[in-house]
């Protein structure tokens, strides 16, 4: 499992604190990791569609790579 | 390297064999386990030049705590291990986390709808074949919006 620091503005991070201590998550690495799971399920269509358009521009710059 | 999504789309859009001119393609064992859950007769169909793979103990391990972590779906997270065991050039995957996951480690990422294109960039498809693939794909259990199609299409044509 890869660990990143991560700088929080004090507000946030006194709310993770309050969560925490209220029961809602087992530390705050939890808190951490079930927001970001969730903003990904939040997003998901929007990211899907974002990496096929990707998917197109690289099949494109791949055909012009390569000899008729 | 491929998961379980664009082995099933290109299933259903019946071009699952594109997949062999991209090079030896591996799937790790859950993979193999999340096909046989959605085909009965898997064991039977799997396609010859499809390399089902052992995971190491390291990348087993990062694998279920990716898992437990609650960050990926088993398979995914098998096949992103497994990736980055073989040193695979791609990972195909038709998953929005594992993708942007499975970058953040450095692992070229493609789906489902890309491997259709550069499969006709590549001449393994002519465009009209390419066109079908990609109407299948619309139509499988794969989200393509209609303003993707429209784009995929156009960049077919600009292909040709």
């Amino acid at each position: 499992m890869k660990s990143i620091n991560v700088d929080l503005p004090e507000k946030i991070a006194e709310e993770l604190s309050r969560l925490v201590e209220a029961g809602w998550f087992h530390d705050e690495a939890e808190a951490v990791r079930i927001a970001l799971v969730e903003f990904l399920g939040h997003r998901a269509a929007e990211l899907q569609e974002r990496f096929q358009h990707e998917d197109i521009e690289w099949a494109l710059r791949e055909k012009q790579n390569t000899p008729r | 390297m491929c998961n379980t999504g664009p082995l099933l789309h290109l299933g259903e859009a019946g071009v699952r064999d594109l997949l062999s001119p991209a090079g030896d393609v591996h799937i790790p064992i859950a993979v193999d386990l999340e096909m046989r859950s959605c085909d009965a007769d898997w064991h039977l169909n799997r396609p010859a030049w499809l390399h089902v793979t052992q995971l190491d103990s390291g990348p087993a391990l990062e694998a279920r705590s990716w898992q437990q972590a609650g960050l990926l779906h088993y398979g995914e997270a098998q096949a992103i291990a497994l990736a980055r065991q073989l040193r695979a050039d791609w990972l195909l995957t038709d998953d929005a986390a594992a993708r942007l996951l499975a970058r953040s480690w450095g692992l070229e990422v493609h789906g489902s709808l890309g491997l259709v294109l550069w499969s006709a960039a590549m001449h393994h498809l002519s465009h009209h074949e390419a066109e079908a693939a990609l109407d299948g794909l619309a139509q499988s259990s794969l989200w393509v919006s209609p303003s993707v199609l429209l784009a995929a299409k156009a960049a077919l044509n600009q292909m040709a």
